[in-house]
């Protein structure tokens, strides 16, 4: 994850206006296989939680995609059984234009008794 | 059942909590709760139940002993090793408060034995680590009606929320599928497991007693390498295949 985060700091375009600053920290097994807890991405005003995924997985292992991400008509999104929650409340993870500049948004895989 | 004068010294600590009292007390000692695998989490879990003087314990846990249990599920000991898990967890916590009733099952939840271990309870507790058996039990609770706290963990985190069928977003509004890769084995240290135990043990006294506010609507996350907590508001997923039309509750009755 630290090269993916190098990756998306070089795609950053120098004038971002229309970009936003999101926060995507990684919780519970998706914390575990990533070496790194949270992720800087630079996405498009009013993109949804489910047009991060494809970013935010680019480069990862295998067994992240396989934790977070699943395909819908061939397009890469947030696996249903992850929580998307942004700042304090879950959030509709196909919904457009909630995601504001400076949010952070956590990504809760499912866990289970111990 | 009134509280005896020996109910009142033995639990006079407790019942020095504003909002519990005797009144408390007493309704503690008339419920019943399940608790569907007494292992790191529920093992904790039954231990400070047993202790406040709930009335009742139903306890649901197969299999026996094995030496990878002993580093969190506290019910269990070196000399039980290869022994049902569930005899271990009865001795002990009758040595603990002989008081309380047990009723023991060496069986995890299955479609076969839902149906009557929840019947038999006021309050349920879901500590199973596999998916399939908490979907199942959280679908009985909403086709009986019963409440339902569901603790979870995973390395250093936590989360906890309270189920009320009806009031709140329901397991499968949580989880509408089974996570693919999930492996029953998991890293889990004893300590954080147990945390969640008695933070799930609180909710169901709450609950019971009737005082204080309950994690309903809310799921509670703990970070227990940064020690942070976090409330998260959670809501109905309206499509849930087990609660979608549960407002108000019980119009879709699961398959049976």
């Amino acid at each position: 994850m630290p090269a993916l985060q190098a990756f998306h700091d070089s795609q950053r375009p120098l004038a971002s206006i229309f970009q936003v600053k999101i926060t995507v920290q990684l919780l519970g097994q998706a914390r575990q296989l990533s070496p790194t807890e949270q992720v800087i991405l630079h996405v498009e005003e009013g993109a949804s939680v489910d047009e991060l995924v494809p970013q935010l997985l680019a480069g990862a292992p295998d067994s992240l995609h396989l934790i977070l991400s699943e395909r819908s008509n061939e397009v890469q999104q947030l696996r249903r059984s992850v929580m998307a929650i942004r700042n304090n409340e879950t959030i509709e993870p196909s919904a457009r234009d909630l995601l504001k500049d400076g949010d952070e948004v956590s990504l809760l895989p499912p866990m289970s008794g111990g | 059942m009134e509280l005896t004068d020996r109910d009142r010294a033995i639990y006079e600590w407790q019942i020095w909590v504003n909002g519990l009292g005797d009144a408390g007390q007493q309704k503690l000692k008339n419920s019943t709760a399940l608790i569907t695998r007494v292992g790191g989490l529920g093992g904790p879990l039954a231990q400070s139940l047993a202790a406040a003087g709930l009335g009742k314990l139903i306890l649901a846990h197969g299999g026996n002993t094995k030496h990878s249990d002993l580093n969190r599920q506290i019910l269990q000991t070196h000399d039980q090793l290869g022994k049902p898990r569930i005899e271990s967890c009865r001795r002990r916590l009758m040595e603990l408060n002989p008081q309380i009733e047990i009723e023991t099952c060496g069986e995890n939840v299955t479609e076969a034995n839902v149906r009557g271990l929840v019947s038999g309870a006021d309050l349920v507790f879901d500590c199973a680590p596999l998916f399939e058996e908490r979907l199942l039990l959280n679908r009985e609770c909403v086709r009986q009606q019963k409440p339902l706290v569901d603790a979870a963990m995973f390395e250093m985190e936590g989360q906890l929320t309270t189920i009320i069928p009806g009031q709140t977003p329901c397991l499968a509004c949580l989880y509408p599928e089974i996570p693919p890769g999930w492996k029953r084995e998991f890293p889990v240290i004893g300590a954080v497991s147990a945390t969640m135990a008695n933070l799930a043990a609180l909710e169901g006294l709450k609950l019971l007693a009737g005082f204080g506010e309950l994690l309903t609507n809310t799921l509670l996350i703990f970070d227990a390498r940064s020690m942070d907590f976090r409330k998260i508001a959670i809501q109905h997923r309206p499509d849930c295949v087990v609660c979608g039309s549960c407002r108000p509750p019980g119009i879709q009755e699961p398959p049976s």
